[in-house]
C-alpha cells in the first residue's frame, strides 16, 4: 500500500437536486491521512494586524481551473473529486491552463466513474476516484471521447491507458472543518500549497441530509449571490471548495444577530451547470462546518465535516502491461500483474493488483456497449513498481492472472494478447508478448505466462534451451536430425490440448524409418 | 511404433489412434494452410525436425517440451500440465538441454 488511510465515514453521494434520501456507499470510501501543510504563511487573523492573506481567494478564476460542468446523473463525486479537483491540481503542477487545449487538458470524470458505479446510474465516493487515479493515472476528456456514447462505456486503446498513466495522484489527505483550526488549515492551503507552484488548493466536500441554497445580500468580496442553508431537500451530494470569502457575514441560527463565528464562508463550485446559483458557485458558510446540526450546522457527525485534498504528479512510466480480451460480463473479472524468476514458476513472487478491473462496472460487455464489438477491449496497466523487482532476476518471467467468478449472468471470454512494454531506455521495447488463440476464461484463476528469456530450469532442477529451427529448410544430412532426435524424449501438448510423451529409439536415413515409444494421455 | 519419413516431406501422425494422418510437401504455402486449418493430427516428422499443431504451424492447443527419461516412464501425466511448451512459430522450438 502507498498510503496509509484513515476512515471517512461518508454516505454515497447520488447528487441530483430534489433527490430526499441519501443511499448506502457501495463501496466504502477511501481512509485518508491528515492534511500537512507546506507553506510557511501564518494563520490569518480576522480583523488583526496580520495582513498576510487576502480577504478572499477564489481559485476556480485560475486559468488551470476548467469549466463549470453539469454533471451526468449521479456522478457528482467523480464530477468534483476528478473533473474539479484532479483537473486543477494536475494543471497547477505542470502550469499548464486549461483554455490552450481544454480537451486535453481536462480529465475524464466519466472514466472513473463508469468504474465505481457497477454499470448503473449509481453515486460513489470522490476518495475512491482518486485512489484509482493514484494507481492508474487518469484518462483526459479527450481520450475518452463522446461522453453521450454509451453511458457506462470503459474506454478501449492501449495508448490511452499509457497517456493516463503519465498524470496521478501522489497523496491524497483529509482536513477536519469542525474546528477553527481546520477551517484556518484549509485556508492557507488555498492561499498557497508550498510546493513551488503557483496558487493553492482546493478540496472536495460533500453534505448529506437537508441543505439548499437562498439568495445572499450581505457583505461579498467574491460576488457570490447565493448561500447554503441548513434546510431544505438537498441530499447526498458532493461538491468543490475552491477558496473563501472572510467579508461574507450570515446569521445562521437566526438569533438577529452576527456572531464572531458567523462571519466567513467558503466558495465553492457545484456541477449543476453555470445556471445555478452564481455562475455555478455559491458560499458555505465557515459556521456549517463548525457548527452542530440544529444550530446552523450541516453535518451530525465530527468525521463528515472532513474534506478531500491531493497532491499530483507528472509520471513517467518505465514498464507497462497492455492486455487484450473479450469478455461480455465485466464484473466477474479480477485482474493481477506479476513476475517470478523462470518460466518453471506457477506463481508470481511479486504482484501488483489493478483496481480499475476488480469484480466491479456491472453485468456488462467489457466497454459497456451493446454491440458484440464491445466485448473485446485493450487495456495498459502500469506496472513501474515491479520493474526493479524484474531487473534483478535471472529470466523473469511475466504473469497475467483473470480471476473469474460468476456475478449475475455466466460470462464467457478469452484473453486474446499480452505484451510487456519497457520504456527504460526511452523507446517503447516490446520485451515479450503473446497471441492466445483460443482459451476460454474458467471459473477461478485462469494464468498466462510471458517468459522473457528462452531458457528455463524445469522440476528436476536441469536447465534448458530453446534453439529455434528453420521449420521449412530442407536438410538432406541426416546427421541434423540425428542430433536432436536420437535419444532424445519429448513432451507433447495434443492439437486437442491433451499430454503424451515420445521417445525416439531409432532413425535410419536410407530407409526413413523412425522408431519411437509413446504414452499417451487423453484427459487434460 | 514405427513410421517411414520421405525426403522433402512432412509426416503427420496422431496420438490417440496411433494413426499417420497424411503428409505434406515442405514449403509449400497451399499443404501449410490446409494442415494448419485441420486438427486431427499432433506432431509432424521430417529430416528437418518436428512440427507440432500450435502456433503457426496449426491451430491446434499443440506444443512441446523436452522431458527426462524418468519422466517418460512415470506412469502419471499430472506433472505434464505444469510443464511450460513452446508453441511453433515460423520457426521450429527444439528444445535442448544446456549446461547449468
Amino acid at each position: 500500500m502507498k498510503i496509509l488511510y484513515k476512515i471517512i465515514l461518508s454516505a454515497l453521494f447520488i447528487c441530483q437536486p430534489g433527490i430526499t434520501y441519501a443511499q448506502l456507499a457501495i463501496r466504502p470510501g477511501t481512509v485518508l491521512p491528515e492534511l500537512e501543510l507546506k507553506s510557511s504563511l501564518k494563520s490569518p487573523v480576522r480583523n488583526g494586524n496580520n495582513t498576510d492573506f487576502p480577504t478572499y481567494i477564489d481559485n476556480s478564476l485560475s486559468p488551470y481551473f476548467p469549466a463549470i460542468i453539469n454533471q451526468h446523473g449521479g456522478s457528482c463525486a467523480q464530477a468534483s473529486g476528478v473533473h474539479y479537483l484532479f483537473t486543477y491540481e494536475m494543471n497547477r503542477v505542470l502550469e499548464r491552463e486549461v483554455a490552450s487545449n481544454p480537451k486535453e487538458n481536462t480529465f475524464s470524470y466519466r472514466y472513473t466513474w463508469n468504474f465505481l458505479n457497477e454499470g448503473k446510474d449509481n453515486g460513489s465516493h470522490a476518495s475512491d476516484g482518486v485512489n484509482l487515479i493514484l494507481h492508474h493515472g487518469c484518462v483526459t476528456a479527450a481520450d475518452y471521447g463522446d461522453e453521450d456514447e454509451y453511458v457506462y462505456r470503459w474506454v478501449t486503446g492501449y495508448s490511452k491507458y499509457y497517456n493516463a498513466m503519465h498524470y496521478k495522484v501522489t497523496k491524497a489527505s483529509s482536513v477536519n472543518l469542525k474546528e477553527r483550526s481546520g477551517i484556518e488549515k484549509l485556508m492557507q492551503y488555498m492561499i498557497d500549497k508550498g510546493d513551488g507552484h503557483p496558487g493553492g488548493g482546493i478540496a472536495s466536500f460533500s453534505l448529506t441530509g437537508n441543505w439548499d441554497k437562498t439568495n445572499y445580500d450581505g457583505p461579498s468580496e467574491a460576488g457570490i449571490e447565493y448561500i447554503m442553508v441548513p434546510r431544505g431537500s438537498g441530499g447526498s451530494h458532493a461538491m468543490t471548495l475552491i477558496g473563501y470569502d472572510l467579508s461574507v457575514e450570515f446569521d445562521c441560527d437566526n438569533d438577529g444577530k452576527i456572531d464572531d463565528d458567523e462571519k466567513g464562508a467558503f466558495i465553492f463550485v457545484n456541477s449543476w451547470g453555470t445556471w445555478w446559483a452564481t455562475g455555478g458557485k455559491a458560499y458555505m458558510p465557515f459556521s456549517g462546518f463548525t457548527r452542530e446540526l440544529g444550530d446552523g450546522g450541516f453535518y451530525k457527525y465530527d468525521s463528515h465535516a472532513e474534506v478531500l485534498c491531493i497532491e499530483t504528479a507528472y509520471h513517467e512510466p518505465t514498464l507497462t502491461m497492455e492486455i487484450n480480451m473479450t469478455y461480455d460480463s465485466r464484473n466477474d473479472l479480477t485482474l493481477s500483474i506479476g513476475v517470478a524468476d523462470g518460466i518453471q514458476e506457477n506463481t508470481p513472487k511479486y504482484a501488483v493488483y489493478p483496481v480499475i478491473v476488480k469484480a466491479q462496472g456491472g453485468d456488462l460487455r467489457m466497454q459497456g456497449t451493446n454491440f458484440d464489438s464491445g466485448k473485446t477491449i485493450e487495456m495498459g496497466f502500469d506496472i513501474s513498481e515491479l520493474k526493479s523487482k524484474a531487473d534483478e532476476m535471472k529470466a523473469p518471467c511475466w504473469f497475467f492472472t483473470v480471476y473469474k467468478t460468476q456475478l449475475g449472468k455466466n460470462g464467457t471470454g478469452k484473453v486474446n494478447k499480452i505484451a510487456i512494454h519497457d520504456y527504460s531506455s526511452g523507446q517503447d521495447n516490446v520485451i515479450s508478448q503473446t497471441f492466445i488463440k483460443s482459451n476460454t476464461i474458467q471459473v477461478g484463476s485462469n494464468k498466462y505466462k510471458l517468459p522473457t528469456k528462452e531458457w528455463y530450469m524445469d522440476n528436476k532442477g536441469n536447465w534448458f534451451k530453446v534453439v529455434m529451427t528453420p521449420a521449412n529448410k530442407y536438410v538432406s544430412n541426416s546427421d541434423y536430425l540425428k542430433k536432436f532426435e536420437w535419444n532424445k524424449i519429448y513432451g507433447i501438448r495434443k492439437a486437442n490440448g491433451g499430454y503424451a510423451k515420445i521417445k525416439f529409439t531409432d532413425y535410419n536415413p536410407q530407409t526413413g524409418k523412425v522408431k519411437f515409444s509413446v504414452n499417451n494421455y487423453e484427459y487434460k | 511404433m514405427e513410421l517411414t519419413l520421405e525426403p522433402g516431406k512432412w509426416v503427420y501422425y496422431r496420438f490417440s489412434d496411433s494413426t499417420v494422418v497424411g503428409k505434406s510437401i515442405i514449403g509449400n504455402s497451399n499443404d501449410d494452410k490446409e494442415w494448419y486449418d485441420r486438427m486431427d493430427w499432433d506432431i509432424a516428422l521430417s529430416e528437418n525436425g518436428i512440427r507440432t499443431n500450435s502456433g503457426e504451424s496449426g491451430r491446434g492447443y499443440g506444443g512441446i517440451c523436452y522431458i527426462d527419461n524418468e519422466t517418460f516412464y512415470e506412469d502419471s501425466y499430472s506433472h505434464l500440465s505444469s510443464i511450460y511448451y513452446m508453441v511453433d512459430t515460423l520457426n521450429v522450438p527444439i528444445v535442448v538441454p544446456i549446461d547449468r
